[in-house]
């Protein structure tokens, strides 16, 4: 602001200034010969050039369109034809005596005088302003040449005027005129903007020319008549004076041809309004493929626009993947209506190519219907992306003729945009899902991990490593210690089926049951056969769980364990590898009596020295690059061969194995590791 | 990744689904959808072919559970046929072949519900 003042000030001094010098020097020098004429027009055209700055940096920061320019010369030509009018009054009432009265120095006489000239040169220089801005709107090739040639004859001619005292000379001024004239009615064909008006604006401006044809020509008859405002005007000068004639006839002529061009103009303006709308659609449409987040508005302004661009009545959009086709943001239509034409449209459809738009007489539909659904042709194109369908967009329409070519191409670039802008929805959708969906599993794993002991227990007579790897997807891997009494020690190792949030829900109901039965029960069996009937009421009929439920009997040396549907257990004694797996099935495979009559219990004595390696089938199904598992049988092999190392090196060893086995492909599901190595020589183990 | 597709056939009463490549917690969905057709045209009758099944997971399993009871108490039953070893051995871990009736051809669990 404070710049643009900075900037604004110096030319408003100047043209204060120039305007007092011209006071000043007509005060001195009244009367004179072509010198002293030809200082006064310079001096005169110096203001001129002053206030023509001024009013262009006002006027650059307005915003304009063809018709406030229109409207805004009315008003000049209206208050220029109004102050000349005044003039003629003022001037009679000093009767003719004035411009002896303006050279007896009658100071107060000529200041109104100078300030009447100085207005009129204002209202002059806005004018050609506005023409200028008239002349340049819409010009896309660079059209100032026909403009300063203009420019320049105009003033040459007004200059010409000088040597009107000079007879014999008439013809500089008559040449630059002819020109100014030519280039005039040049100048006067530059009027493309009309194209760009609607029908409304146009029977505006219409009336707009013809009222300013008659005010120009008003005003040349008052300019060019031999009244007082002519004599003021000249006595002023004249140069200003032939510039104000010639500027006049210009409007004559511009408006002229603009008057008969938008004649021309009015029977295609509805086309074109309509084409201006279409783009204009098509243009809101483009912002909106990059900024929908709601898919529901996102419709909205697909079936909203496109009754517009193909002067439809009603539009609705079916998507592919919704298999009850029920119509999305349908417009002024219901769900029955609907229905009945996509039917119709449909049939049409598969006679011609599916990728194609399909336009149907749809009259047919209209039985039964109320008035206001009368619609009687429609078309349905095809929202396609990377070749597929996503969907396919309806319009109908109540009048009685078809949709014509141009609503078919309209339609056609129309859909491309919605298209897109469908998919873009799409795409942000699911990548919206995804991450949610990420989030989840991070819950979830944090939620497993927290349910696993955090720490070994230091149990007597048992060596114990456990070994826990989260998959991405949460597995609903579970194990757990309990002390049930002074010589009893049991443990858990499960597998919840399924994978992610459900699983990790179904872990922790688990180990709350599991963590409230061990209190009161200490057999394998009893605990199994209790979670099997609790945990009916959270596990889905899709779910099970596979577990392995042991306890170590210090006091009679003694293995008791119970497996419902879990892997194998490998036990190790010696030189001899085996597999113990006692009847059982999976938790949730059934509720009925079957679960415990198949449940067997597996007890064995222990001896010092045996190794127990339970584990879920993360370990054994761990795949490597070509889909095969890494197998019972490596495991097997790996655990007989470190046998005698400690339980935390054996399960560092089968880590090492599984890792290196299924380097480059992701891990599936939750590997869970449970090593014991059984101590029977306390006072070996201490020392 | 994992390529899942089933195929439907009929022999009198009897719905067979053959099962071909691996069915895990992604391709599941696939089976439920087949299985739960059959059950929206009243037929409980189902043999499922594994041969040409390379793999299962848990969730797979699941899928077997989901309808086995709707199928019994209509009179009718999931019979599972033709599996290969390694497809046979998870189930037989799990325990399913105390609760469900696994045959090793798909004549034999057809036939089963004939006589």
């Amino acid at each position: 602001m404070e710049i643009a003042s900075k900037i604004t000030q110096p030319k408003v001094q100047w043209f204060l200034a120039t305007a007092v010098g011209l006071f000043f020097f007509r005060m001195l020098f009244s009367t004179g010969g072509l010198f002293i004429s030809f200082i006064n027009e310079l001096i005169v055209l110096g203001v001129f050039y002053f206030s023509l700055l001024n009013l262009n940096q006002v006027l650059l920061k307005k915003h304009f369109s063809a018709m406030t320019l229109v409207k805004s010369l009315l008003f000049l030509t209206l208050v220029s034809i109004l102050l000349y009018e005044f003039l003629d009054g003022f001037h009679s009432l000093l009767g003719v005596k004035q411009i002896e009265l303006l050279s007896s120095n009658a100071i107060f006489v000529s200041l109104i005088t100078f300030s009447f000239d100085l207005l009129i040169i204002i209202l002059l220089s806005y004018l050609f302003l506005v023409f200028r801005l008239l002349f340049f709107l819409k010009q896309r090739k660079n059209v100032k040449t026909y403009f300063t040639a203009f420019l320049v004859f105009l003033v040459l001619a007004s200059f010409a005027t000088l040597l009107d005292k000079y007879s014999g000379w008439d013809f500089v001024k008559m040449a630059f005129t002819a020109n100014a004239v030519i280039l005039m009615a040049i100048n006067s064909l530059k009027i493309s903007w009309i194209a760009f008006l609607t029908k409304k604006e146009k029977k505006q401006l219409l009336l707009f020319s013809f009222g300013l044809i008659v005010l120009f020509g008003i005003s040349i008859s008052l300019i060019h008549s031999d009244n007082g405002i002519s004599k003021v005007l000249n006595n002023f000068s004249p140069s200003l004076s032939y510039f104000n004639l010639l500027l006049n006839i210009y409007g004559v002529i511009y408006f002229s041809f603009l008057f008969v061009t938008t004649l021309f103009h009015l029977p295609t303006a509805e086309a074109f309004d309509r084409k201006a709308t279409e783009v204009s659609s098509l243009q809101i449409l483009s912002r909106l493929i990059n900024q929908v987040l709601d898919f529901k508005e996102l419709g909205d302004t697909i079936t909203d626009l496109a009754i517009k661009v193909c002067n439809a009545d009603a539009a609705w959009i079916i998507l592919t993947d919704d298999e009850t086709k029920t119509p999305v943001a349908p417009k002024n239509i219901g769900f029955v209506t609907a229905d009945k034409i996509q039917t119709v449209l449909f049939s049409q459809k598969n006679k011609h190519d599916n990728k194609e738009i399909t336009f149907a007489n749809v009259t047919v539909c209209n039985e039964h219907e109320t008035k206001n659904e009368h619609f009687c042709f429609a078309a349905s194109v095809p929202l396609k992306s990377h070749n597929n369908i996503n969907g396919y967009l309806f319009v109908a329409k109540k009048a009685e003729v078809p949709f014509d070519e141009e609503d078919r191409n309209t339609l056609e670039t129309f859909s491309d945009y919605a298209s897109i802008a469908i998919e873009n929805a799409k795409l942000l959708k699911s990548s919206i899902e995804k991450e949610r969906l990420e989030r989840e599993l991070d819950v979830a794993r944090e939620m497993q991990g927290k349910l696993l002991p955090q720490s070994i227990p230091d149990v007597k007579h048992l060596d114990i490593s456990s070994v826990f790897v989260p998959a991405f997807e949460v597995g609903g891997d579970y194990y757990d210690f309990f002390k049930l009494s002074d010589d009893k020690f049991g443990f858990i190792i499960a597998d919840v089926s399924g994978k992610g949030i459900s699983a990790a829900f179904i872990m922790a109901e688990l180990r709350g049951i599991i963590e409230s039965l061990v209190m009161t029960f200490d057999n394998p069996k009893d605990i199994l056969v209790k979670t099997n009937e609790i945990i009916e009421r959270t596990l889905q009929k899709k779910s099970f769980i596979t577990a392995v439920f042991g306890v170590f009997d210090f006091k009679n040396e003694k293995l008791f364990l119970s497996r419902a549907g879990h892997s194998s257990i490998l036990f190790i004694r010696g030189q001899e590898i085996k597999e113990i797996l006692p009847g059982g099935v999976g938790l949730g495979l059934t509720f009925s009596g079957k679960f415990e009559f198949y449940l067997e219990e597996y007890s064995l004595q222990l001896k010092e020295n045996d190794i127990f390696v339970l584990y879920t089938d993360g370990v054994t199904e761990a795949k490597d690059g070509n889909m095969n598992d890494f197998g019972l049988h490596t495991l097997k092999k790996i655990v007989s061969e470190f046998q005698t190392e400690s339980v935390d090196t054996i399960a560092k060893k089968i880590m090492t194995q599984v890792s290196l086995f299924s380097q480059g492909t992701p891990q599936h599901d939750d590997i869970t590791l449970l090593l014991f190595k059984w101590k029977n020589n306390l006072e070996k183990q201490h020392g | 990744m994992a390529e899942f597709s089933t195929k439907h056939r009929e022999d009198g009463e009897v719905n067979i689904i053959e099962l071909n490549g691996y069915l895990d917690a992604h391709t599941a969905q696939h089976l439920e959808h087949a299985i739960s057709d059959l059950i929206t045209k009243n037929k409980y009758k189902v043999v499922v072919n594994f041969e040409q099944l390379k793999y299962i997971s848990s969730a797979g399993l699941g899928v077997f559970m989901a309808f086995i009871e709707t199928m019994r108490t209509n009179s009718g039953d999931i019979k599972l046929a033709a599996m290969q070893p390694s497809v046979y051995n998870i189930f037989d871990l799990l325990g399913f072949p105390l609760l469900y009736e696994i045959f090793p051809t798909e004549t034999e669990a057809v036939n089963k519900f004939k006589y």
